[in-house]
């Protein structure tokens, strides 16, 4: 392709855009970017959250009282024996306070208070898969010597299906999303193609091909496109940072996704669904308004 | 060059513009096409610039059927036709050096050729000094004359006019007679389809009568009307 020729695309495609794209519409793309990237952020971070909790996802069995040694070592075989299960760690209850004690740390007060070691031995149960934890957990409550089991009960479940219902509702929003995007994007280029009906006939006439009257029109699309999702990502970026500012300090617990590689491979994805939305659209209204 | 077997064109209203037409057209020849209004005439230049496709017939040009093109060769093939179209159709929103310069840049040629070629071009229709004009500042036979420049800026061997000399007073018509003989004399061959009696008469080329779709007559040398 001759310079010439690129830049009489570009430039047509540009003055397709003064003349054919509202602020109203570039609004309303721009929100939609927004909108459709602000779902993948809550997605990335959702399925984030789910595999650190996955990947703790533990049983804790607490013993009865009063076992003896050999009661214990039985019942930890017993315990590696059970299907599903990774490891088995043997929990005293001076271990198991001194964890606590780790975990809570500036609270230890807490149990400064108390003068008698409140906890019982107990076991840590590491799953193969964590999605059997419902069951296995059933499973080693029944057992002798075994007081109670511990696994975050329903927390785990939920997490599971609420992610998975994330999924499809993003999905579904995304579908309509992308449709308000090709449509609004699709209408400028159809106005476009009706300001400049003259010209594409003329065009024609004098012989130039069907792609030199395609390519202004299918650039239009993909600028409108790509600047829409651009100008959306240098909101989204800024928005995502003042969250993770404000769950930083609030609730410094919940591990977000802070990775800046995860979020600038976020932004690319939105300026290449932004470009294949416009050539989708200068597309598929060409094909219905643009008869060569 | 140019050769019609029994070209037929009836549109879709079932109005038959073109019935058996059979044609021959020889490089470099001035070609009158006369006939009433409603007889065929622009139909006849639309088929031959490949606008609209025969009901049935071949027209073959240059040994090659044009209604065979592929869609990608149509402009290809239309480069090699200019055609002066009865409503001049020139973009009110671009110079006359932009008009003409136009079918040029769409048809990728190099910006320096453009720049050689557009100047050239409007000298010889002697709007040398009305580049910088809009088509909306210019008298009929002055649009005409762009019209024309852009249709014979990319060198095309044979040049159709619709309705040439419209409503143009005698002089503008001469002067723009002068310029097709003389866009003829290069090599272009040309058909011009006209109502204009006297140009027609005064010219003694030949022409190819046409009424209600049919090549009534076809004479060396002739008159507007027959001698029968
Ligand atoms: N696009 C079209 N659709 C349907 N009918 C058409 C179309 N174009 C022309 N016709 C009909 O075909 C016939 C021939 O039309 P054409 O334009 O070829 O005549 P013409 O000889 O150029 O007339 P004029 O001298 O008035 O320009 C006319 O009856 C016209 O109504
Ligand atoms: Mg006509």
């Amino acid at each position: 392709m001759r310079p010439s020729t690129l830049r009489y695309y570009i430039g047509e495609s540009l003055a397709g855009i003064r003349r054919s794209t509202s602020l109203m519409s570039l609004g309303t793309i721009i929100a939609s970017f927004l909108v459709l990237g602000m779902l993948g952020l809550v997605f990335i971070n959702i399925y984030h959250i789910s595999q650190f909790i996955e990947s703790r996802v533990e049983i804790r069995a607490f013993l009865k009282d009063g076992l003896s040694a050999s009661d214990i070592r039985g019942l930890q075989s017993r315990l590696s024996a059970v299907p599903g299960v990774k490891r088995v760690s043997f929990i005293s209850r001076d271990e198991g306070l001194k964890r606590l004690k780790a975990q809570l740390q500036d609270k230890r007060f807490l149990l400064d208070v108390m003068e008698e070691n409140p906890l019982p031995d107990a076991f840590d149960i590491e799953l193969k898969d964590p999605r059997n934890v419902k069951s296995i957990a059933a499973t080693i409550s029944r057992m002798p010597g075994v007081d109670e089991v511990n696994y975050g009960q329903g927390f785990a479940e939920t997490l599971f299906t609420t992610t998975r219902f994330i999924l499809i509702v993003s999905m579904g929003l995304f579908a309509i999303i992308a449709s308000l995007v090709v449509f609004i994007i699709g209408n400028a280029v159809r106005l476009s193609i009706f300001a400049r009906r003259r010209e594409i006939e003329i065009m024609k006439l004098v012989g130039a091909t069907d792609w030199f009257v395609r390519w202004p029109f299918l650039l239009e699309g993909i600028m409108i496109g790509v600047a829409g999702a651009g100008l959306s990502c240098a909101v989204l970026v800024v928005l995502y940072q003042t969250c993770l500012d404000y769950v930083g300090s609030g609730m410094p617990f919940l591990p977000l996704v802070s990775d800046p590689f995860v979020i600038a491979a976020t932004c690319l994805a939105l300026l290449f669904a932004g470009a294949v939305m416009g050539a989708t659209a200068s597309w598929v209204f060409m094909k219905r308004h643009l008869r060569v | 060059m140019i050769r019609l077997h029994g070209v037929s064109k009836i549109y879709p209203n079932r109005v038959a513009a073109l019935v058996n037409v059979n044609l021959n057209v020889e490089r470099g020849e001035f070609v009158f096409l006369v006939g009433p209004s409603g007889a065929g005439k622009t139909t006849f230049l639309r088929l031959l610039m490949r606008h609209i496709l025969p009901t049935s017939g071949h027209i073959i040009v240059d040994g090659r059927n044009i209604c065979r093109l592929r869609q990608w060769e149509v402009p290809y093939y239309r480069r090699r036709v200019g055609m002066v179209f009865q409503d001049f159709k020139l973009l009110p929103a671009k110079t006359v050096y932009e008009n003409v310069a136009f079918a040029l840049r769409v048809t990728e040629t190099p910006p320096s050729e453009i720049r050689r070629r557009v100047p050239e071009v409007l000298r010889l229709v002697g709007l040398q000094d009305r580049a910088k004009a809009h088509p909306a500042d210019l008298s009929g036979g002055e649009q005409q004359r762009v019209s024309i420049a852009r249709a014979i800026v990319n060198r095309p061997d044979i040049l159709l006019a619709d309705e040439l000399t419209g409503n143009l007073d005698p002089d503008t018509s001469w002067g723009i007679m002068d310029l097709m003989q003389e866009i003829n004399r290069m090599g272009t061959t040309i058909i011009m389809a006209t109502h204009n009696m006297s140009i027609v008469n005064r010219m003694k080329k030949r022409v190819v009568e046409i009424d209600c779709g049919r090549v009534v007559r076809d004479e060396d040398g002739g008159g507007y009307r027959g001698e029968a």
